[in-house]
């Protein structure tokens, strides 16, 4: 195995946004993610994993240590603590006999958005209405951000939200809500969330 | 700027998906079909002034492809059905 | 000096004094004014100069109706050409200036085009495009010149803009009486609610109103709601916001003027926010617009519309004038009339074209001694820069019996227009309503509703109810039950709202009464709807088109009806039977900034999409370009090097020595599932069932017509397991492709498709030291015997878990790894280093096209064009005799794709081997040929090879493969190059080099 200081995240180089009264901003990287595909039974995945398959399409079930986020009716991604991903899909591929398990840690980067603002923020770039009722946490699904597609997860009512997004679209989409939450990092922040 | 009922994501913005034209096209036979036969499957399409069955995929979403009955002149969308289906009859 | 301002009335802080300029004078106003309420109040009435005839006007409306007073804003590059003075909120320091004059406004050269107006009549562009042929050359430089109304900034726009989507059960459109009815209504019901207003603050035309709701001042109710509203978590009030737009499924574009009611840079915030609303239900509370009266002389500046001036004086304590005369046909003006006397103007006169107008309001008005003159018009106007006095004489003309009125004041009021836009952008229908004499919104098209005035309902208590009832439903068709709201007892107001109008449109005017205007904004005069009808323009869009009428930035809000029902008079129908034009986005003008929102310049107009080894790239001199939306080294520049040197010398090297390429955009997608082999053999033109794991096999799919759409390397991994390759452009899309037929067709296979492109860096290493470099850093053996041509395998690239493919793109022995992508920059870093031995070079995407290109390997997209065959492309070897079926099989076999004279891919030699043909060229047969010169085909590929020391091109040319040694031109502009068709290979033809 290679030596990690050989590994660099999409987004090694970025500074975190630290506005945790307002809006806050970091990499996770190298989160595992593993895409599963195919015929998937709720109890296989619960013996190899500990957690169940979302119920509900567009919803995530999470335990300690994965998440398992809908994608389609024969689509999941299974998101695992970092450098777990040779483990994760060994396991997954050994659970899921009828399922094609591909492993996409590498092309995915993964961010994640907190503080008051981060709803407003992201309803700059995504159509999806993002107001409690209807994304509710363990809410979770693809969809368009700005010009790119990201898979947004939102992981509690803090809120704190994960965002998914194609590696090499990383930076574009931090520059981008960087950008757009500038306005607000330096004042009292009069913005609404509708 | 439609409102598409996504079989698998409920209502969402048009943008997320791409339309794929005319549904039902039966491919034909390679084998036994005419040239002519051949060329309508590939080339002509119906183009109604009111309702049309389309299949509509969900490229920013789920990634399924689904059919849908829509209204060519208001956008109103009569109908949403699998992919598997024929057309409903009473949207004809 | 503000000397026509009260000292009391309006809602305006006098404490406060703001100073802005006006064509450069000084001036000072109130928090609370606009730009218009302050220049009245400093007695400036004239502020620009007429589209067309350059005629001096003033302020006509006191809104958003306003087709006069359009000014420039701010300096530089914060500059707003066509800003309505009557909805530009004044602020301290605040310059504007008049547009369309020059030198000045008070002399304006332009105004030329007054005098020679004859000259320059409706459809006046259509004819000198018609006739005389030559004219069109000539008028054009003064046409330009002239044409455009205010100017556009020079400067880049310092400003920020946002966009934001959101989503509602309820948006209210319009916060005065009826919306703010609504708004409570739906809020109280617990639903999600967006009110939107354009004012900076709500309460509509309750602000210019002298009532009591419930015992509260009108000016102060809409607060009292407000704070209500404000209360309410799911409620929304947006102040300063335009909703401009309406389409398809109640979706709703607002634009938000955050900051430009402050002076430049006091807020980081942005200029303005456009908001992308998604609405289950709408209430459209846009209020009614006063409708101007046509007759000669309506556009000197001090007429002005009677709502205007009351609101004026109510709203903003100003006195638009010392001495009125009120010119109307319904009982609203004498609201109005009232108001003003009461405000301190001498309001001597209403000429009213009615003949026994009657009523309480008719008497309160001659009980202030105004003279009420029934079944009289006003025939004139004195004064060209204001207005001095009228003339008024009786409906059926007589000149003689005119009496003229000293004024410097005229109100007019032709009766209201409900705001249907919205509603007719949704797609509802308008219904002409006769005795309101306007075009009411009918059975709407969308989950949506009219209240209020903008249905019609002109009295205040009408709306008041109206909107409770209109919010309560819509809360209730989106699913949520309320009771609908009390409606205020209302104190003060003047009635039902029935005008008891009589339309008035225009008297048939003689030419020495001067021109009437019915759109003022476009200088659109009577006599232009007579020409129109003359010629025959008489459909309504004919009709808008040719006169220009409502075409301006106002989009016709005072013009329209008006020329509906002149041009209805001339064609001898009635409103209905003329019918109204669309309605279209926008309602009021939208920024080009609101629209682009930050998605503007390099990183954020699209997305820019890097690979893990951009830095490096780019540290190392990279010169990039752009492939779809990545950057890819096109080459590296070395210090005095052109880039064409850069290329020539990496292309040497990659055949000299060791060269690495960058391939990591090449789109590479995951094909699992007990049928992958059946999938993909059905996908390409070859077979891939055949192919053994741990082998490779190159492959092109076709669309179901034949024709080329990708082509690239796919690997067995397993038995069930497959890694396709696909062009840098196409990955994408044959994603969608494999995913479409699988889903739509063949629903039957077990196959799963994903995009692993980015999950995988690549790395091609190519030329004679390849394997050596290779070797050095993996125990896999490399040797040709253990590793040949086409095969692949599971390696430790040093210490990295990868893959090596026995691949090349460049006619080399060469290598692709692929390695997680975050281990990229890392094996990219040691390969250069364990290649100093070898002067390995990093060649670009320039380079590794010359390779190619000396190889005849196409590239699809530049060598096809989507009417391109595998036969065409000489590639008939790919394509399977044996399959029963697969993607463009039987298009391949239909009687145009098996023509003998299809175009061809051929290779071509030019005459002089340095002479590069540039790619695009078409060829034709014979050099000298008289025109029209056939073409033959053209040239996809050409560049200057240092491998084979002259210059290579490929061409699709038509029948070229039978054409082999037979010469061609390339007819340039300066020049014609002759070349000799060869076979599309150039080097190393036997492939000795890939195989070894």
């Amino acid at each position: 195995m290679a030596e990690t200081w050989q590994r660099q995240s999409p987004l090694a180089r970025r500074m975190p946004l630290d506005g945790a009264a307002r809006f806050a901003m970091t990499e996770r990287a190298f989160l595992a993610k593993i895409t599963v595909r195919g015929k998937v039974t709720d109890d296989a995945v619960r013996d190899a994993l500990g957690v169940s398959l979302p119920g509900e399409p567009n919803t995530a079930s999470s335990g300690e240590d994965h998440a398992i986020l809908w994608l389609g009716p024969d689509e999941w991604l299974v998101v695992g603590p970092p450098e777990s991903e040779r483990k994760l899909s060994s396991t997954l591929a050994t659970a899921l006999p009828d399922a094609a398990v591909i492993d996409v840690t590498e092309g995915y980067a993964t961010i994640r958005l907190g503080g008051p603002l981060a709803r407003d923020v992201l309803s700059m770039g995504t159509p999806l209405d993002l107001h409690p009722r209807q994304f509710a946490a363990g809410a979770a699904t693809r969809t368009l951000f700005a010009r790119t597609t990201i898979i947004l997860h939102k992981v509690s009512e803090d809120p704190v939200f994960d965002i998914h997004v194609e590696r090499s679209q990383a930076v574009y989409l931090w520059t981008w809500l960087e950008a757009a939450s500038r306005p607000y990092m330096d004042l009292n922040p009069t913005t609404r969330s509708v | 700027m439609m409102l598409i009922p996504c079989p698998w994501c409920g209502d969402r913005i048009d943008a997320e998906f791409t339309c794929g034209g005319e549904a039902h096209i039966v491919r034909p036979d390679p084998a036994t079909a005419s040239d002519a036969e051949w060329a309508d499957y590939l080339f002509m399409r119906e183009n109604p002034k009111g309702l049309h069955h389309e299949r509509w995929f969900h490229a920013h979403g789920c990634r399924r492809w689904f059919h849908m009955t829509r209204d060519t002149v208001s956008h109103r969308i009569v109908a949403v059905y699998a992919i598997t289906e024929s057309a409903p009859e009473a949207t004809g | 000096m503000q000397s026509w301002r009260n000292s009391t009335g309006g809602i305006i802080d006098r404490s406060r004094h703001l100073s802005f300029t006006f064509d450069g004078r000084r001036l000072s106003g109130h928090p609370g004014d606009t730009l218009a309420s302050a220049l009245l109040a400093n007695g400036v009435h004239l502020v620009g100069r007429s589209f067309k005839y350059h005629r001096p006007r003033g302020i006509v409306g006191s809104g958003v109706e306003e087709p006069n007073a359009l000014v420039r804003l701010g300096e530089g590059g914060f500059v707003e050409p066509n800003a309505r003075a009557t909805t530009t909120e004044l602020f301290d320091g605040l310059v504007a200036s008049s547009q369309n004059r020059w030198p000045s406004l008070a002399f304006d050269v332009g105004a030329l085009n007054s005098v020679a107006s004859g000259l320059i009549p409706a459809g006046f562009y259509y004819k000198t495009f018609m006739w005389p042929a030559k004219a069109w050359t000539f008028y054009e430089r003064f046409i330009r010149r002239a044409a455009g109304l205010g100017q556009a900034p020079e400067e880049p726009d310092p400003d920020v803009y946002e966009k934001r989507f959101a989503h509602c059960d309820v948006l209210v459109v319009g916060a005065g009486p009826a919306g703010l009815q609504a708004a409570r209504a739906a809020g109280r019901s617990g639903a999600r609610v967006i009110v939107a207003d354009e004012q900076a603050v709500p309460g509509g035309s309750l602000l210019a109103e002298h009532v009591t709701l419930d015992g509260v001042a009108g000016q102060e109710w809409p607060e009292s709601v407000s704070k209500e509203l404000a209360g309410m978590s799911d409620v929304t009030m947006l102040t300063r916001t335009t909703v401009a737009g309406y389409y398809n499924h109640n979706f709703l574009v607002a634009v938000e003027r955050v900051t430009d009611h402050l002076p430049a840079g006091e807020s980081a915030l942005p200029r303005q926010r456009l908001w992308k609303i998604r609405a289950r239900q709408v209430v459209l509370a846009t209020g009614a617009i006063e409708r101007p009266l046509v007759f000669p002389g309506n556009d000197r500046p001090g007429v002005m519309l009677a709502g205007a001036v009351r609101a004026f004086a109510n709203r903003w304590g100003v006195r638009c004038g010392a001495r009125a005369v009120v010119f109307a046909n319904n009982d609203s003006a004498y609201r109005s009339a009232i108001d003003a006397a009461d405000s301190g103007i001498h309001v001597t006169t209403i000429v009213d074209c009615r003949a026994e107008p009657r009523g309480r309001l008719v008497e309160e008005a001659q009980s202030r001694g105004i003279d009420v003159m029934a079944g009289r018009v006003i025939s004139g106007v004195e004064g060209r820069k204001r207005v001095r006095g009228v003339a008024i004489s009786t409906m059926d003309d007589s000149a003689s019996a005119a009496v003229t009125k000293e004024c410097d004041l005229v109100m007019m009021s032709g009766g209201w227009n409900p705001t249907v836009h919205l509603a007719s952008q949704s797609g509802t229908r308008l219904a002409w309503d006769e005795s309101r004499a306007t075009f009411i919104p009918g059975d709407a098209a969308s989950c949506q509703t009219s209240a209020g005035a903008a249905a019609g309902s002109f009295g205040l208590a009408q709306c008041l109810r109206s909107g409770a009832l209109a919010g309560t439903e819509a809360a209730a068709q989106a699913g949520f039950d309320g009771e609908t709201p009390a409606v205020p007892e209302v104190d003060g107001d003047t009635g039902d709202g029935a005008l008891d109008l009589e339309p008035f449109w225009h008297r048939p005017a003689s030419p020495r009464d001067g021109k009437a205007f019915h759109d003022l904004q476009n200088d659109v005069t009577t006599a232009d709807v007579a020409l129109a009808t003359r010629e025959n323009y008489v459909s309504v869009e004919h009709f808008k088109r040719y006169t220009t009428t409502g075409m301006g930035t106002d989009q016709g809000k005072t013009s329209n009806v008006n020329g509906i029902a002149i041009l209805a008079d001339h064609v001898g129908s009635s409103i209905p039977g003329v019918g109204h034009t669309t309605f279209r986005p926008f309602y009021t003008p939208v920024s080009i900034g609101a629209l682009a929102g930050i998605d503007t310049g390099g990183e954020l107009y699209d997305p820019v999409r890097r690979t893990p080894m951009h830095a490096w790239h780019a540290g190392n001199g990279a010169h990039f370009e752009d492939v779809g939306q990545w950057k890819r080294p096109y080459c590296y520049l070395r210090e005095g090097e052109s880039v064409d040197e850069a290329v020539q010398r990496e292309t040497l090297a990659a055949r000299t020595g060791v060269g690495i390429l960058d391939a990591s955009t090449l789109g590479k997608i995951d094909v699992q599932g007990k049928d992958a082999a059946a999938f993909l053999d059905r996908i390409y033109t070859g077979t891939f069932s055949t192919l053994a794991p741990g082998r490779c096999r190159y492959g092109l799919m076709c669309h179901d017509d034949g024709m080329v759409f990708d082509d690239g390397v796919t690997a067995r991994i397993a038995d069930n397991r497959f890694l396709v390759s696909t062009t840098t452009g196409g990955a994408a899309a044959v994603l969608s492709w494999f995913e479409e037929w699988l889903q739509t067709e063949w629903w039957d296979l077990d196959v799963h498709v994903t995009s692993v492109t980015t999950q995988w860096a690549a790395i091609a290493v190519a030329g004679p030291k390849s394997r050596d470099l290779v070797s050095g850093l993996t125990t896999t053996d490399l040797s040709p015997d253990a590793f040949p041509f086409m095969t692949w395998r599971d390696a430790d690239i040093a210490g990295i878990p990868g893959r090596i493919f026995r691949i090349s793109f460049s006619g080399e022995t060469g290598y692709e790894l692929h390695v997680p992508a975050s281990y990229a920059l890392a094996l990219w870093q040691i390969l250069m280093m364990a290649g100093e031995r070898h002067a390995i070079t990093p060649y670009g995407t320039e380079a590794m096209h010359v390779l190619r290109a000396e190889k005849g390997f196409i590239i699809v997209g530049q060598d096809t064009d989507g009417t391109t065959t595998p036969h065409d492309l000489g590639m008939s070897w790919l394509v399977s005799k044996k399959k029963p079926d697969f993607l463009g099989k039987r298009g391949l076999a239909r009687p145009d794709t098996l023509r003998e004279d299809r175009k061809q891919l051929v290779g071509l030699l030019t005459e002089d081997p340095r002479e590069v043909i540039p790619e695009g060229a078409h060829v034709s047969p014979e050099p000298g040929a008289k025109p029209p010169v056939p073409m033959e085909g053209w040239v996809s590929s050409s560049y200057m090879s240092p491998n084979c020391g002259h210059s290579i091109a490929l061409a699709l040319i038509r029948r070229g493969h039978d054409r082999m040694g037979e010469s061609v031109a390339i007819p340039l502009e300066e020049r014609t190059i002759r070349a000799r068709i060869v076979k599309p290979v150039f080097f190393d033809e036997e492939g000795a080099r890939l195989r070894g």
